[in-house]
């Protein structure tokens, strides 16, 4: 299963690979990285990705744009998991209308993100 | 004594029975003289008709009065008088018989000699004195020694008359040494008028030459009353001259008074004298119109109303501080008392004349040596005066200079008191204004810092997330390694790998933790509103970091805010010499500006907007340019030379203090920069910020 990560902080990737390296070395999981959403939308119509985590604030193209935009160019295609430090319920309630499966505060617990990234798994 | 009054009173009754009517005087050898008049008797003959032999009738006698007073003294009137007196003399030395009065018309004496026959001598007014049966300037008849009754005709002309019998001898050494004592006074008063005719013409001044006819009409006034004149020239008839001459003397008195106590600088006091002088000089002609009587009445009131003034103005100039006029005042009050004794001596024959001379002239005398005095003095004491006035006059300067002086010293102690005052003042409202301004900074800067809470919050979430997350996974890994280690056979690769990771989050953590820390510092640097220290920075990380904490901020306060923004870095611009808050201040105002402006336009829902701002530093020489360029609503040519004016804003009220440009625009010109603006409406605004560079 291929997960792409959308965040304009770099230094994402290292957490990533690192908390699921085990999964990442079993082919649970891949990973894909984008740093803005515009790259994101590039990467999804080069490879197929199943899952998109992205931030929202991100300059550029947000993340709520990118949800957007997902939503209206590959439906339930594609799951997408909002992880924002803006967890307000405006947001999320923004985010869930539009069609994001989850809304994920930061700092991230990659414990429950794990859960439920295995939840869309299987 | 009873006696003697018994024989008195027989012989009075016998002469009356006689046809005379009278008691006889008698002559006591030892005297040198007999007051006669309180023995005459007298009548008045108001039609001055008739001639000895009416009056010397027997029939006629009754109608004679007795005269009980010291003078003959009829008051005013200018009719005949008969005088008749009988007297017992021892017939062996001479007796004359003294008119003593200069002022008289004509006079006849009648003696009856033994035939019973009245024999006459008249001395008529005109009659030089040479010609008088006794040659003397007045009127005196030898008494023959056989008569016993005498008459005397008269022309009284108002003016009282003594009486005398005195021994021939006694009478001729009077006389001479009468004439002594008179030529004396005469000769001091040709004196004082000469020397004061002399002084008026070395001083040329009227009051000398006033004085002179003054002094000149108490002479002549002096002569004529005492008779004197009639060894100077034939008078025909002695009563206008006597008339005449205070007549015309007052008004020169007057006006001399008014010229030498310069009454001219009390107006009052020399209006009142000049109307008197007016009346004086108008009474020389109204006198004509009245008759002896009522000139010589009218003349004496004169003489009093004259004196009187006199007096007071001296008196009046005296007390106004000009010490002659208490002299002046004196002269005329001793003038006065002269007169009175002499009316007292004329009435009752006491006190006696001293040296056989009126007090009138002795007053006259006193009056001539008081004003000679003054007038020598004047000139003396006007010097003094003049002196001391001019003394006086520059001490008065001298004072008013000190005074002009002082007050200008204490005018400049104010002035400089006040201008201490007012820059004392100004010097609080300069710190006032510096702490308003500080004030208002701050509150921009605590503002600008309000809006950039959240975007500062979300700059450090983020390294503090990593930090968090960084160091979980650390101690995953750490567990991991442990395990590993525990292992009875170890997997060195998985242990390196561990390791490895381990090193490489705790960088992670290490380098987050640092960036929270610099954000942190960069907010507090921020606030701060003392720090103008100039320190050495990469002005591309400056740019970088307000770049985003203001995209952060304005993202965190309206989530529908979103834009794009690009920076473009000069990476060849040295590190810059500049106060660090303050740019990024600038940047940060720049940039919040910018990116209002993109979501103003944005707001209006173009088609095919996308709101973007471009961020760009670059060296142009040795200037440092950073340009912040939007494609906002731009702004509106009116607008344009306001936006770098205080407190202007376009932003609805609350959300701009309309500092920040002006801030911004003071900052940059601190650091000798410049800052410009093109901007067009709808299309977008570009500002330019230059630097120099200081190495």
């Amino acid at each position: 299963m291929k997960v792409l990560v959308v965040d304009d902080e770099t230094d994402i990737r290292d957490l990533y690979l690192q908390k699921f390296r085990k999964e990442i070395r079993n082919n649970e999981l891949q990973f894909v990285f984008a740093h803005s959403g515009e790259e994101a939308l590039n990467v999804l119509v080069m490879s197929q990705n199943h899952l998109v985590l992205t931030d929202i604030n991100m300059p550029g193209m947000s993340g709520i744009d990118l949800l957007k935009t997902i939503k209206s160019t590959y439906a339930d295609a594609i799951k997408v998991i909002m992880v924002t430090a803006y967890g307000d319920e405006e947001n999320y309630n923004n985010a869930i209308n539009i069609g994001a499966e989850e809304l994920i505060p930061k700092p991230v617990n990659f414990d429950l993100l794990k859960e439920k990234i295995k939840i869309f798994l299987s | 004594m009873k006696a003697l009054r018994l024989t008195i009173l027989v012989l009075l009754l016998a002469y009356y029975f006689v046809g005379f009517g009278q008691v006889p005087v008698n002559w006591n050898p030892q005297d040198d003289e007999l007051a006669l008049t309180e023995y005459i008797y007298f009548y008045e003959d108001t039609s001055s008709l008739l001639q000895i032999d009416d009056v010397s009738h027997a029939d006629f006698q009754s109608k004679f009065k007795h005269s009980k007073n010291h003078t003959f003294n009829n008051s005013f009137t200018d009719h005949t008088f008969w005088i008749k007196f009988s007297l017992n003399h021892q017939k062996n030395y001479p007796l004359i018989l003294a008119i003593d009065q200069a002022v008289i018309g004509d006079v006849s004496f009648y003696h009856q000699d033994s035939t019973g026959y009245w024999q006459e001598k008249s001395h008529p007014k005109d009659m030089a004195w040479y010609d008088k049966s006794v040659m003397h300037h007045l009127n005196n008849f030898e008494i023959p020694k056989k008569s016993t009754h005498f008459l005397i005709k008269v022309e009284t002309n108002t003016l009282p008359i003594g009486l005398k019998i005195t021994n021939k001898t006694y009478f001729e050494k009077n006389a001479i040494s009468n004439i002594g004592n008179f030529s004396l006074i005469l000769g001091f008063m040709l004196f004082v008028v000469l020397y004061n005719l002399f002084l008026y013409f070395t001083n040329r001044r009227i009051e000398y030459l006033l004085y002179c006819l003054l002094i000149c009409g108490y002479l002549v006034f002096t002569i004529t009353g005492s008779g004197f004149i009639h060894y100077f020239i034939p008078i025909k008839d002695i009563w206008n001259w006597y008339m005449w001459t205070p007549i015309l003397l007052q008004p020169v008195g007057m006006i001399y008074a008014l010229v030498f106590l310069n009454i001219s600088k009390f107006p009052k006091l020399y209006q009142v004298g000049k109307t008197l002088v007016i009346y004086f000089i108008s009474y020389i002609l109204w006198s004509q119109l009245l008759s002896k009587v009522g000139v010589a009445f009218t003349s004496q009131i004169n003489a009093l109303i004259g004196m009187a003034m006199m007096m007071y103005m001296g008196y009046f100039a005296g007390k106004k501080g000009d010490k002659l006029g208490y002299y002046f005042a004196f002269a005329y009050v001793m003038m006065l008392v002269f007169g009175a004794l002499d009316v007292l001596h004329i009435n009752t024959g006491f006190p006696p004349n001293f040296f056989g001379i009126n007090y009138m002239v002795y007053g006259f005398v006193f009056e001539i040596i008081i004003l000679s005095y003054l007038l020598t003095k004047r000139i003396e004491w006007e010097n003094k005066a003049i002196i001391r006035s001019r003394e006086e006059a520059q001490n008065k300067l001298l004072q008013t200079t000190l005074e002009n002086e002082k007050i200008v010293k204490d005018q400049n102690i104010l002035l400089e008191e006040r201008v201490h005052l007012r820059t004392q003042d100004l010097e609080k409202s300069i710190i006032d204004l510096k702490q308003a301004q500080q004030q208002l900074i701050q509150s921009e800067k605590m503002a600008s810092l309000g809006e950039l809470t959240a975007g500062i919050a979300h700059e450090i979430q983020n390294p503090l997330n990593f930090v968090n997350n960084f160091s979980e996974l650390s101690v995953d890994l750490a567990k991991e390694l442990n395990d590993e280690i525990t292992k009875e056979v170890m997997d060195k690769n998985a242990i390196f790998e561990l390791s490895n990771n381990l090193l490489h989050n705790q960088e992670k953590i290490n380098h987050h933790g640092k960036r929270a820390s610099e954000i942190v510092k960069g907010m507090l640097q921020h606030s701060r509103s003392t720090s103008e220290q100039k320190e050495s920075i990469d002005i591309n990380a400056l740019c970088d970091e307000y770049l985003r904490l203001s995209y952060h901020g304005l993202r965190a306060k309206n989530k529908a805010f979103n834009a794009k923004f690009e920076t473009d870095f000069d990476t060849n611009i040295p590190k810059l010499q500049v106060v660090p808050q303050d740019i990024g201040r600038v940047i940060l105002n720049l940039v919040n500006n910018a990116f209002y402006a993109t979501n103003e336009r944005k707001i209006k829902n173009e088609d095919g907007y996308e709101p973007k701002i471009i961020l760009i530093t670059k060296k142009v020489g040795n200037d440092v340019v950073i340009q912040v360029k939007d494609n906002g609503k731009g702004i509106p040519d009116h607008l344009k030379s306001k936006i770098f004016q205080p407190f202007f804003t376009t932003k609805p009220t609350g959300q701009g203090t309309g500092l920040g440009l002006s801030l911004a625009y003071d900052i940059v010109n601190a650091h000798n920069g410049t800052m410009k603006v093109k901007s067009h409406e709808g299309v977008g605004t570009e500002f330019e910020v230059t630097i120099p560079i200081i190495k």
